[in-house]
């Protein structure tokens, strides 16, 4: 499914960066922070577009011969971006969304928490473990 | 990066120039070379067409040629440089600037990038990369549309050295088509030159005329030229050479780098060499071994050869043309304009003609049967197709050289060579119409390419929309791709998509195209495509710039360009990509961003940028794993190596760790030692750094230096400001402080290794500049130069700091000579990790980190804080002392001797020396070991009677401050001295720190030095006493005694359990005992003990009651005299010395608290000495209660706040004012009569008992007192109703006169005497009858006197 999970806090800073295989870290930092141009683009064009119903789910931001990344916005302009590979073309867009929604209520989940400050990077072990689960695959 | 349409338009006719090629006999150039010039560089600057040249369509309408076409010449004998030659020169061309100076600044969001201008050395790669394509078979863009051949009128035959010059380069051409030269035509067009060297000395003009009229027969009027040079007869001087010197700016070129000159300027503007014809260079076709050309082409050496010669050749530039006359040179400047209109254009026009009929003619046939035929039979067709060219994929289809699509091909080439579009693109679309079906993917690809730029260059009557141009242009680009896999081509097709796609501002599709070329194969390629890309993502929107997809292509390139070798452009685009990435948090990929800058840099001996780079890497508290940050160090530490190997000059480098916390500071005047509490012994060497002089403490021992100083400057008018000896951060460092020469000057520093790894440091050291007194700017510095006089250093040998740990470290140095030091730095040796293997040397590099204080800011400015910076001055006694007996255990009230070893370890006498202590309710005494005590204050000490003593005690004034007293007033160098310092303890229970400061000066005036300690000790109240004195109503115990005037002393003395260990087994063990009580005051004295307990041992919570007489004194004292008694209690009954150090304690504290006033009542102390015998020691001590009222009871310790009072059942007594209560107390009195009598009623009806009535005046005023019998009975009274009365009666009468008058001296007493008769027996209280009113004698006001004085008598019946 995923190989990489990414947080990203309002101010464009990485909160949470996960991903499937640790030798790739580094490619993926690279690969989600470019995709965030492309996050930046799509919320202003969608600002100007229609402001009663916003569409978190942001589609397909970049797609390269090995990945594919995904995104989505939360009202408080916490991006979650997702990577998957390009060969895996069994996953639809809807299941796409439905992780991107798991990841939300996670995330409020963790923000929910008092003694998280919002800051700081998530450092949940609850948060982690879905994390991992997505990348697994088992949903 | 915007481009407008006019560049794009001129890249692609520079990019595709008409190409002309060049036969030169070698007499001919030998007349060109005295010119330092060559013919085809003679020639360059002249190649231009004139604006008005045109050209007829096939229709016959006329065409106007570009303005501005420059041909392209080139001798024929170039070819295109070898695989690897070409690789060189495209490196070359790409690592020229690669640090451009011209800097723009954009804003991009909200933080600024900087970024070149220009991308000089991509245009210079584009250059050379377009000018080293390899001519293709597939389109005849590079082949020579002409020959100009060249002869010398100096050649014996010049129609023969034509011939034989064109049947040599043409030799080879028969038999292989891939023999260069490349002729557009066939046959090819030919023009002749006539060269004629005037300056020959065997030049003929006639001759010359002659070979001209032969070559003019031979080849025809226009197809012949005769060009004369060198016709300059004087010979200008060097500094006199033509101001115009039209091929500067073609041959320094090529002077300056060594490329072949054709590359680094427009491709039109000069080509004279084989460039032009090159051989298709890229590195596809090295490595085929089968390939009949690439290894062994025989044409290589040659190429090498002559480019290695031309490239040295314009070393040997001297003055330029120098033999050519003006008209030389009119001649030469039009010898090519003549030749393309005269002879090119002509000819052009017919073969377009020619062409366009041809391939009218044969289109019919070649649609419909040909291309049938082909796409029934295709595969079968192509073993018979010509030789196809050796790149040429198997699914690209070949063509006869003269079937309709390639005489389509050359007819739009040869428009569009010669700037008409209008005429190519028709040509270009019928052709790849016709090649889409026959799937000849190669030339289809050309056709489409050629269609997309030829419609780009028709801006006014586009023919097509330039979207579906892009859309040729990418389809072109796939073809060449993914079937010709000739990347190449590709490449030059999108180099020049990108260019038109960036004018119409399509930045992302440019972006797009460019990445899409960057492939495995070719570094360099990749690298400077991504680069551009990421230029395209920064410019893309005006709004909106794509930062990060620019930071990340940058990186992308960065790192291509590292691979290709060029590690100068790499550098700067990794450089380019941090400053998007720097500061964002993305932690990982700004750590890989800035170790690559870092190892770039090293790389590129750019070792300060190295140094900076990995220094933030060790400082911005990086996330990377240990093994990474031990690389970072490494790297680091090797970089600043290298660096100091480089440069000696710049002293200690600065490190990024350990962090020093500078604000935290502390510098100590003095020996940092411990004070070690260890058991009792204390050694006391001063302040340490873990004073904590500030907030409360810090008052205190200002306070007490105060004391301190206002009593040894007693009489002298100063400032008082505390020296310090500890500057810390919130000390007041606003002057510089004093230090003493040979005395330690210690710096605590607290030192944090934000890495992962633990880091050792060794000879960790202070570096410090020193400028000695009287010899200002002088500046001395242990930087430098390791070894200095002036101050010693010391080092802490090593320190290891584990991985996130911080340690407080203390470093000492010792000035050697009176001046200024100022401490600057600290410096350490930084060793580098453990090595990883063994061929690693361990490594280790000196670094410093300087340190500065700030003070606060007040008022907008910095207060100078003067932490480190240190005035010296001249040698000082230094006083040492070690403290014995100690304990961290007190009561409250003991009096402790603590032994005091002091030495003056400094080289000079001390003296003066004082002592305080604080809290105040703490006192001290001292007494040099050995010595006598001074007098003591109490004298005429009467001898013992009934278990007191009484004497007169001298109380002086003593002050706060206690001196010292030393043998001989001086302790001199290394003397030591005993003493003895008794301290009692405070009077407050519970934990707090005793702070004990010595005083001391040297043999300079206005210069002392302090000594503190400070111990924190426990205390406990041992005892608790509750005292009343009341008025004794019975003043006769012993007969005559009794004349004066008594009181009663009431003590309740407990033994308190200590607070930490309630109940405890121990604690049972405690036994309080009283050893005396004493009494001070101006009348009183203690008299007997009343009742005398044997044994006064208390248990804990054991409480006794002790009563006094206190008897008041027949003496008065003078002033500052005090009746002193006291008395032994239980066992100690007899020990009735009082020592000298209780004594002294006792009239500190009746000093300090003794604030009676003449109006009390009772000016009374009580002294308490008690002993506390715990399980291993006893504690002595002295409580002191001063009693001012009689009949209050007072208690110690007291208890918080005062109980609550009764709740009031009845209504409260009336308020009685104090004056009036005085009053009505003036008189007291007794009666004295038998205490039964036995009387027979039946004899006697009444008993009469006499009664005397002992009155006594407690005033110091004289009285008059009214005595009066056979009052009402006042209080108790009696109920009838009760049958036994629990009262006594009143039932009797005084007889005699009822009222008697007496007047009483102050403090006198008298006696009246009086008759009682009594009716009956019983029990009466003779006093219920007595009245006593007083008052002061000769006023009239008199008072009731409230003294009550119940005197029973008993009277019964005589049996």
């Amino acid at each position: 499914m995923a190989v990489c999970v990414a947080v990203i806090g309002k101010d464009n800073a990485p909160k949470y960066v996960s991903c499937l295989n640790p030798n790739m870290e580094l490619d993926f930092h690279y690969k989600v922070h470019n995709a965030l141009d492309v996050v930046e683009e799509k919320m202003s064009a969608n600002g100007k577009a229609s402001g009663d119903i916003r569409e978190l789910y942001l589609g397909l931001l970049n797609s390269t011969d090995d990945h594919k990344i995904f995104g989505y916005v939360t009202n408080t302009k916490i991006k979650f971006v997702i990577v998957t590979e390009s060969a895996n073309t069994s996953l639809r867009d809807n299941e796409v969304r439905m992780m991107f929604r798991r990841l939300h209520s996670v995330y409020a989940d963790v923000v929910c928490n008092p003694f998280y400050n919002p800051s700081e990077p998530i450092s949940s072990k609850a948060f982690n473990e879905t994390v991992r689960n997505m990348m697994a695959g088992n949903l | 990066m915007t481009t407008s349409k006019q560049p794009v338009m001129e890249l692609i006719h520079s990019a595709f120039p008409p190409l002309v090629a060049a036969l030169v006999s070698p007499l001919a150039e030998d007349a060109c070379k005295r010119n330092n010039l060559n013919f085809v560089e003679m020639l360059q600057p002249f190649c231009t067409l004139p604006g008005d040249a045109h050209i007829r369509d096939p229709s016959g309408a006329l065409l106007s040629v570009r303005p501005g076409l420059r041909m392209c010449l080139q001798y024929a004998s170039w070819e295109p440089p070898a695989p690897p030659l070409a690789r060189k020169w495209l490196n070359e061309a790409a690592s020229l600037h690669p640090n451009p100076n011209d800097i723009i600044t954009v804003e991009a969001g909200n933080q600024t990038v900087e970024m070149p201008a220009k991308t000089p050395w991509f245009e210079a790669w584009r250059n050379v990369f377009l000018q080293v394509q390899y001519p293709s078979d597939h389109e005849f863009l590079k082949h020579y549309l002409a020959c100009i051949i060249v002869v010398s009128s100096e050649d014996p035959d010049p129609v023969a050295c034509v011939q034989s010059l064109w049947s040599a380069c043409t030799a080879n051409s028969g038999n292989n088509p891939h023999q260069l030269p490349k002729w557009f035509f066939s046959p090819a067009l030919q023009y002749h030159v006539l060269l004629h060297d005037a300056s020959s000395p065997t030049a003929d003009t006639s001759k010359a005329e002659q070979h001209f009229a032969r070559l003019k027969a031979q080849f025809g009027d226009s197809y012949c030229t005769l060009l004369p040079i060198n016709t300059e007869s004087n010979l200008m001087d060097d500094d006199k050479s033509p101001p115009a010197d039209p091929w500067a700016q073609y041959v320094m070129a090529s002077a300056r780098c060594p490329q072949p000159p054709g590359i680094l300027n427009s491709p039109g503007a000069r080509t004279p060499n084989a460039l032009e014809e090159a051989q298709e260079v890229n590195e596809e076709t090295i490595p085929h071994p089968l390939s009949p050309d690439a290894p062994d082409s025989p044409g290589m050496p040659p190429i090498m050869k002559e480019i290695n010669s031309y490239n040295e050749q314009p070393v040997l530039a001297g003055v330029r043309g120098k033999h050519l006359s003006a008209e030389d040179r009119e001649k030469l400047r039009q010898l090519i304009p003549d030749f393309a209109t005269r002879v090119l254009l002509p000819y052009a026009e017919k073969q377009i003609h020619t062409l366009t009929e041809l391939v009218i003619a044969r289109k019919g046939l070649s649609r419909s049967l040909f291309s049938a035929t082909k796409r029934w039979f295709g595969s079968s067709s192509k073993p018979g197709t010509t030789a196809s060219s050796p790149q040429s994929s198997p699914a690209s289809q070949s063509y006869s050289a003269d079937s309709a699509e390639r005489g389509l091909r050359r007819l739009g080439d040869l428009s569009f060579l010669l700037g008409l579009p209008q005429l190519s693109f028709p040509a270009y679309h019928a052709l790849k119409r016709d090649l889409a079906a026959d799937q000849a993917w190669l030339m289809l690809a050309g056709a489409l390419e050629m269609a997309a730029l030829s419609a780009f260059l028709l801006p006014e009557q586009p023919p097509t929309s330039p979207k579906r141009a892009q859309e040729y242009m990418e389809e072109a680009i796939d073809t060449y791709l993914k079937f010709c896999k000739l990347p190449q081509f590709a490449t030059r097709a999108a180099l020049l998509s990108s260019e038109i796609l960036k004018s119409r501002g399509l930045m992302g599709e440019a972006a797009q195209q460019l990445i899409k070329l960057t492939s495995e194969d070719s570094d360099l390629r990749s690298a400077l495509l991504l680069e551009q890309a990421a230029y395209c993502f920064f410019g893309s929107h005006k709004l909106q710039k794509l930062a990060r997809k620019y930071g990340f292509h940058m990186v992308l390139a960065g790192h291509r360009f590292n691979k290709a070798g060029l590690r100068p452009h790499a550098l700067r685009c990794y450089q380019q990509a941090l400053q998007i990435f720097e500061g964002k948090h993305w932690g990982l990929a700004e750590d890989h961003i800035l170790f690559t800058v870092g190892r770039q840099s090293a790389f590129l001996r750019k070792l300060p940028e190295a140094r900076d780079s990995f220094a933030k890497l060790l400082c911005s508290g990086s996330q990377q794993a240990s093994a990474q940050q031990a690389v970072f160090l490494r790297e680091y530490l090797q970089t600043v190596q290298g660096l100091l190997a480089i440069d000696k000059e710049t002293g200690i480098p600065i490190m990024p760790v350990p962090i020093v916390d500078c604000k935290n500071l502390q510098t100590l005047l003095g020996t940092p030692s411990e004070v070690q509490v260890q058991a009792d012994v204390a050694f006391v060497s001063g302040t340490t750094f873990d004073s904590k002089l500030d907030g409360e403490e810090k008052v205190v021992w200002e306070k007490l230096e105060e004391q301190l100083v206002t009593e040894a400057r007693l009489g002298q008018t100063f400032v008082f400001k505390p020296i310090l000896q500890l500057l810390t951060p919130k000390s007041n460092n606003s002057t510089k402080p004093n230090a003493v020469i040979n005395e330690h000057l210690a710096v605590q520093l607290t030192v944090t290794n934000p890495l992962q790894i633990p880091i050792v440091f060794t000879s960790v050291r202070l570096v410090w500049k020193f400028s000695p007194e009287g010899q200002p700017g002088t500046e001395i510095s242990n930087e430098t130069a390791k070894e200095q006089n002036s101050v010693d250093t010391q080092t802490l040998p090593l320190l290891t700091l584990d991985a996130g740990a911080s340690q407080k470290i203390v470093l000492c140095v010792i000035p050697r000579q009176v001046g200024e030091l100022s401490i600057t730095a600290v410096a350490f040796d930084l060793c580098g990790p453990a090595p990883v293997s063994s061929d690693q040397q361990p490594i280790a590099v000196t670094g410093k980190i300087p340190l500065s204080v700030k003070g606060e800011r007040l008022k907008g400015k910095d207060n100078p804080d003067y932490r480190l910076t240190i005035t010296i001055k001249s040698p000082m006694p230094l006083l040492q002392a070690r403290l014995e007996g100690l304990g961290s255990k007190l009561m409250c009230g003991e009096t402790k001797r603590i032994g005091v070893l002091l030495r003056n370890s400094g080289p000079q006498p001390l003296k003066n020396l004082l002592v305080s202590i604080s809290p105040p309710d703490a006192q001290c005494l001292a007494l040099p070991v050995g010595s006598k005590p001074p007098q003591s204050p109490l004298s005429n000490l009467g001898p013992q009677q009934q278990g007191y003593r009484v004497g007169t005690l001298t109380v002086s004034a003593e002050p706060k401050v206690l001196r010292i007293p030393l043998p001989g007033d001086v302790l001199g160098p290394n003397q030591e001295a005993s003493i003895d310092i008794w301290i009692k303890a405070p009077m407050t229970r519970g934990s707090l720190k005793l702070h004990l400061m010595m005083y001391y000066e040297g043999m300079e005036n206005n210069r002392y030095r302090t000594l503190q300690h400070s111990w924190r000790v426990m205390l406990n109240n041992p005892v608790s006493i509750t005292a009343q004195v009341v008025r004794s109503s019975c003043p006769t115990i012993n007969g005559e005694q009794a004349r004066s005037e008594s009181l009663n002393l009431a003590l309740q003395i407990a033994h308190m359990s200590s607070l930490e260990s309630e109940n405890s087994e121990s604690d049972l063990k405690d036994s309080l005992s009283i050893q005396q009580i004493a009494v001070v005051s101006k009348h009183w004295h203690l008299g007997p003990m009343v009742i005398s307990p044997k044994d006064c041992k208390l248990k804990p919570s054991e409480a006794c009651h002790l009563l006094f007489k206190v008897l008041r004194s027949a003496d008065t004292c003078e002033d500052k005299k005090y009746i002193y008694s006291h008395s032994g209690v239980g066992t100690s009954l007899n020990s009735q010395f009082t020592s000298w150090p209780t004594l002294i304690f006792l009239i500190k504290e009746f000093l300090a608290t003794n604030t009676s006033t003449a109006e009390s009542k009772l000016d009374l102390t009580l002294l308490l000495k008690w002993r506390v015998f715990t399980g291993k020691e006893i504690h002595e001590g002295q409580h002191q209660l001063s009693i001012l009222d009689l009949g209050t009871t007072k208690t110690w310790p007291q208890y918080g706040d005062s109980p609550m009072p009764p709740i009031p059942v009845l209504s409260p007594p009336p308020e009685i004012s104090p004056e009036l209560a005085t009053a009505q107390s003036l008189v007291c009195f007794s009666l004295q009569h038998t205490a039964s009598v036995m009387h027979d009623f039946k004899e006697m009806c009444f008993c009469v008992i006499p009664v005397k009535i002992h009155l006594q005046n407690c005033s110091d005023l004289s009285l008059h007192v009214i005595v009066s019998s056979n009052e009402a009975p006042s209080g108790g009274i009696l109920r009838s109703t009760q049958l036994y009365s629990p009262h006594a009666g009143s039932g009797f009468c005084y007889l005699g006169p009822s009222r008697r008058i007496i007047t009483l001296a102050p403090r006198a007493s008298a006696n009246v005497d009086l008759k009682a008769a009594l009716p009956r027996p019983g029990t009466y209280d003779l006093s219920r009858r007595l009245a006593v009113i007083s008052g002061e004698l000769g006023k009239i006001e008199t008072s009731l006197q409230t003294w009550k004085c119940p005197s029973p008598l008993i009277v019964s019946q005589k049996i």
